[in-house]
């Protein structure tokens, strides 16, 4: 299956642009590195799911920290991927599953990890883990529903990150904060006339704008949630997913 | 911190840690929507055009028969004109609709179903339609013009006058009645669809939305459950047709479900704003309490806004009646009321006696509802008996004034219907006491409500709040399963160690252990601790003394719990040999347990069982994954045993593995049985053979010369240390004189 998959990608014939998840599943003795630095990317994306989702499991934040860190050295060091059902083939499911296991066996073990001296491959963020997991209001959904959450959250902070490094980079960064929160709510409400007023613009340019902006957004979203996915198919159902999760809590 | 904030779009309210502060669910159907251009969109609802009605010169040539003489509204639905119809000389309201809608089949039909609508009423108050028909692609109601205003004008310049309004509600009363007769639900009743003509008259116009009702020749009083006439049925599939404000709970949830009672609910909503000039809220305040109106009107407006439809009025000309008779008895205070009460009698309503009486009965109740608990937590009988038996009488006469009162209600030629008949009253039952304690004494109510939640605190401070911890169990020897009389026992906290209480077993062996509770027994959530732990400490003369510690999850109850307590009998301090006498003469009950304290995560703990007869020892332990165990037995002197065959069996379990070994022996082997030594397989790095010995264990437990158990403490380093603890001793053995090393016994021995 990886052969083949990665077969079709080189050809072009799959019509679906290689991914981070893409690649890193189809890695295997040919590119490891290749693969290693899509997995560290996904990973210093969606890391705070798994903080939230063990420390909804019980788990004091040293201890919780301790375990995301050793889940990611260990995830990076080993092949874990080769587990992955490739017909699944979603990121995020995958994850899940692995850390799970690896909370098994690190149940079964019992032990405290070493502090300090390890070189982390995914620079995560630890003092602000904890001063985030604490504003989170009183969680009454399961320990998987807390990590669905997160994700979806962490995906949509990073499809915004992602949009203004870009509006940055044609130097429109100061158009894209006023216009951010137009990305919300039906295109008939948006208030065009003070957006207009404030940029010194005329409203028919700021409705092409935010329409343009829009647009931008909608492809960022779908390309983000592709790149945990490894076809065209899985897009439509995890946005889909996405909306229940964040529609439930 | 951080305030609670509200997504602009949705509403909802936004968590802390949103992405960029926006609302994540918006953005995500931002996300979801498919190529939303600058263009309009044909959907329903938003992007549509504004329509600009035609000119009138326009509209003249279109309808030769008309004179037109105006447009008189536009709006996105339409416009209408002031005509005159040439060949009977008579003023008449031209309706066309949007031209586009046309090409709409639904709305299309919608309309048609209006006209339809209208044709089948020929009513005073209802305008009548005259033509309907389509003109050069235009769809176009002919109907009666109206010479006035709409109710909307008039409220725009404030509320109505009390008068104005008694006049115009019983009017449309009148034609929604006669709508409703003819099986005609308006569902659209608000301000703007009420004309008022220069006399005064009223006219409901608009049945746009209106809906056929099957089964239009049932009697009047009958709810009907809607089924639309038309098979078409475009608007009616889950989408809630009319005006927000003025719309019915049901018609908002269920709009397949609304029948005329709608109309009454919309009603009562307008009468709110003619009286009031402000529409109801969320939770309705009486009309009398914002403008000094008739009081009685109160009950008819909250009554038409009662959430659930068999709570209003089934009928419009009932509130009609009701309306009128307010009107046409003059006197809006309270003081009047009561003195219309006495004098009408019956009339009014139940009299003020027996409101009285329902007060002080709802008092008694609620008196005797708190003297329960309070008779329960105090284990006092009579106050709990005196209470039930008080709930009993208040609730039976509560009944009874409630039928009452419902003969009453139907008097006034209010008959409930049938199906919610329990509803009514109970929704009578709760009113009462509310008006007659008003009407009683304020004071009065409030001091007895005082009294009551002062005397039921005082309880709840008096009473003990937790119950005694009891425990109760039995104390057994643990070799021979035997009762131990006159064990001693005491429960203290681990913490301290001071005794909080302690008794004596009884002969039986049964003991009973009861404290005070002053913290919860100890128990762990979600990886922490929370409460206290207390232990039991049993002993008795000639047994080890032993602890059992008691969590919250120690067996059976709460407050009360069980704990069956085996002793282990002591060792005599010195002389074992009683010991090996008894074991040799009973095989079967020879055990002893070698256990070997944890370190770090390496535990080992092994229990050893000896046949005589057989030879045989039996070892039982647990094995921990990756950690097997291969066993040696040793003679005094160090010198590894042959033996005759291991039986190996294994019990998987989930973690580990229960393993039995039965080691066979020749009898002389088996009395120089001095040690066993297991080993455990070398971690990695593995050393050669694969089987590094980096931890040795080794539990010496029977020496021919005298018998002696070892217990061991593992530590990182290889040699293993020990140390010696008593073998247990059971006080029942014979005596007998003791064994000398190396000497065999022999006679009794069985073999």
């Amino acid at each position: 299956m990886t052969t083949s998959l990665t077969s079709k990608l080189d050809s072009g014939r799959m019509g679906f642009a290689p991914t981070q998840w893409t690649v890193v599943l189809a890695a295997g003795r040919d590119d490891p590195t290749r693969a290693r630095e899509a997995l560290a990317r996904l990973c210093e994306a969606y890391w705070y799911p798994l903080y939230a989702y063990v420390r909804r499991c019980g788990h004091s934040p040293e201890d919780a920290q301790d375990l995301v860190q050793e889940f990611f050295a260990q995830l990076l060091a080993h092949n874990w991927v080769a587990r992955a059902d490739q017909r699944k083939g979603r990121f995020r499911s995958f994850l899940l599953m692995v850390f799970n296991r690896f909370l098994t066996k690190e149940r079964e073990k019992a032990r405290t990890l070493k502090r300090g001296g390890r070189i982390s491959l995914v620079p995560l963020r630890w003092d602000t883990a904890e001063t985030r997991y604490a504003q989170e209001p009183a969680e009454t959904q399961t320990p998987d529903q807390v990590f669905e959450k997160h994700w979806a959250l962490a995906l949509l902070q990073n499809v915004l990150k992602r949009l203004r490094q870009d509006y940055a980079q044609d130097g429109k960064g100061a158009l894209f904060e006023k216009l951010e929160p137009s990305l919300v709510g039906p295109r008939e409400t948006q208030p065009y006339a003070s957006l207009a007023a404030e940029l010194n613009m005329s409203e028919g340019s700021v409705k092409v704008a935010v329409c343009r902006l829009r647009e931008r957004y909608r492809d960022c979203l779908r390309d983000e949630i592709s790149q945990t996915v490894s076809s065209s198919a899985e897009v439509d159902i995890e946005l889909r997913h996405l909306f229940r999760v964040l529609a439930r809590g | 911190m951080n305030a609670s904030k509200i997504c602009p779009s949705c509403r909802k309210s936004l968590e802390p840690n949103t992405p960029d502060g926006l609302c994540p669910e918006c953005l995500v159907k931002a996300g979801m929507s498919t190529g939303m251009d600058l263009g309009a969109d044909g959907q329903t609802g938003s992007g549509r055009a504004p329509f600009i009605a035609p000119p009138v010169e326009e509209m003249g040539r279109l309808f030769p028969q008309l004179e037109l003489l105006g447009l008189i509204g536009q709006g996105g639905m339409g416009a209408v004109y002031r005509a005159r119809q040439k060949e009977l000389d008579r003023v008449v309201a031209l309706k066309i609709l949007p031209p586009d809608i046309g090409r709409d089949a639904a709305f299309a039909e919608r309309f048609a179903r209006e006209a339809r609508a209208l044709a089948k009423l020929n009513h005073a108050g209802i305008v009548t339609l005259y033509e309907f028909g389509r003109a050069d692609g235009l769809f176009f109601f002919l109907m009666e013009f109206v010479d006035g205003v709409n109710l909307r004008q008039l409220l725009e310049n404030g509320r109505l006058a009390p008068r104005e309004a008694l006049a115009i509600v019983p009017q449309i009363c009148d034609a929604l009645q006669y709508a409703h007769d003819q099986g005609i639900v308006h569902r659209d009743i608000k301000p703007e669809n009420v004309l008022l003509d220069r006399r005064g008259r009223v006219k409901v116009a608009d049945f746009g939305v209106a809906k056929m009702i099957e089964g239009r020749d049932a009697p009047p009083g009958r709810p009907q459950t809607g089924e639309p006439a038309d098979p078409a049925n475009l608007t009616d599939a889950g989408k809630a047709m009319g005006t927000p404000q003025y719309m019915a709970p049901e018609q908002r949830e269920r709009p397949g479900e609304v029948d005329h009672r709608a109309d009454i609910y919309a009603l009562g909503v307008v009468f709110y704003q003619m009286l009031t000039g402000e529409l109801p809220g969320k939770t309705i305040e009486p009309p009398s309490k914002k403008v000094a109106i008739d009081v009685r009107l109160d009950e008819v407006v909250l009554r038409a806004l009662e959430k659930r439809p068999e709570w209003r009025y089934q009928q419009a000309s009932i509130l009609k009646t009701q309306v009128e008779t307010i009107a046409s008895t003059p006197g809006g205070s309270q003081a009047s009321n009561e003195a219309q009460d006495l004098k009408s009698g019956a009339k009014a309503g139940p009299d003020e006696d027996d409101r009285r009486r329902k007060a002080m009965l709802w008092y008694g109740l609620i008196a005797s509802v708190v003297g329960l608990p309070v008779g329960l937590a105090l284990n006092l009988p009579l106050v709990w008996g005196l209470s039930v038996a008080g709930i009993l009488i208040a609730g039976i006469k509560l009944g009874l004034l409630g039928a009452k009162l419902e003969k009453i209600e139907n008097q006034q030629g209010n008959p409930p219907p049938a199906s919610a008949k329990a509803a009514f009253l109970w929704r009578q039952v709760m009113r009462m006491p509310i008006t007659a304690a008003f009407l009683v004494s304020r004071r009065f109510a409030a001091t007895a409500a005082g009294i009551i939640v002062l005397a039921g605190f005082l309880v709840w401070l008096a009473a003990p709040k937790h119950p005694d911890y009891t425990m109760t169990g039995r104390i057994t020897d643990s070799v021979t399963g035997d009762p131990v009389s006159q064990a001693t026992l005491a429960v203290m906290r681990t913490d301290d160690n001071k005794p909080l209480r302690e008794t004596t077993g009884d002969d039986q062996g049964r003991y009973r252990l009861v404290w005070p509770h002053d913290a919860d027994l100890l128990y762990w959530r979600n990886g922490v601790r929370h409460g206290v732990e207390l232990a039991i400490r049993a002993s008795a003369p000639g047994y080890e003394e032993q602890s059992v510690s008691v969590t919250k999850s120690t067996d059976a109850g709460y407050y009360r719990k069980t704990l069956e307590i085996q002793l282990r009998p002591a060792h005599p301090g010195g002389d074992t040999s009683a010991w090996i006498d008894y074991l040799r003469l009973n095989p079967s009950v020879s055990s002893i347990g070698g256990g070997i304290s944890r370190y770090g995560d390496e535990a080992f703990s092994c229990e050893i069982l000896f046949d005589d007869k057989a030879c045989a020892i039996t070892l039982k332990y647990r094995e921990e994954p990756g950690a097997k165990y291969r066993v040696q037995i040793e003679e005094m002197g160090g010198r590894r045993l042959p033996l005759r065959g291991v039986v190996r069996s294994t019990q998987k379990k989930w973690r580990h593995a229960l393993v039995e070994e039965k080691i066979m022996m020749d009898r002389s082997e088996f009395d120089r049985v001095a040690a066993f030594v297991l080993q455990k397989p070398g971690i990695p790095p593995v050393g050669q053979n694969g089987f590094t010995p980096v931890i040795e264990r080794t539990v010496e437990v029977f020496a021919p010369s005298g018998w002696t158990c070892f217990d061991l403490e593992i530590g990182q380093d290889v040699s293993p240390r020990g140390r010696r603890v008593p073998v247990h001793r059971n006080p029942y053995v014979l005596n007998h004189d003791p064994i000398s090393p190396g000497q065999r016994r022999s006679a009794n021995s069985s073999s």
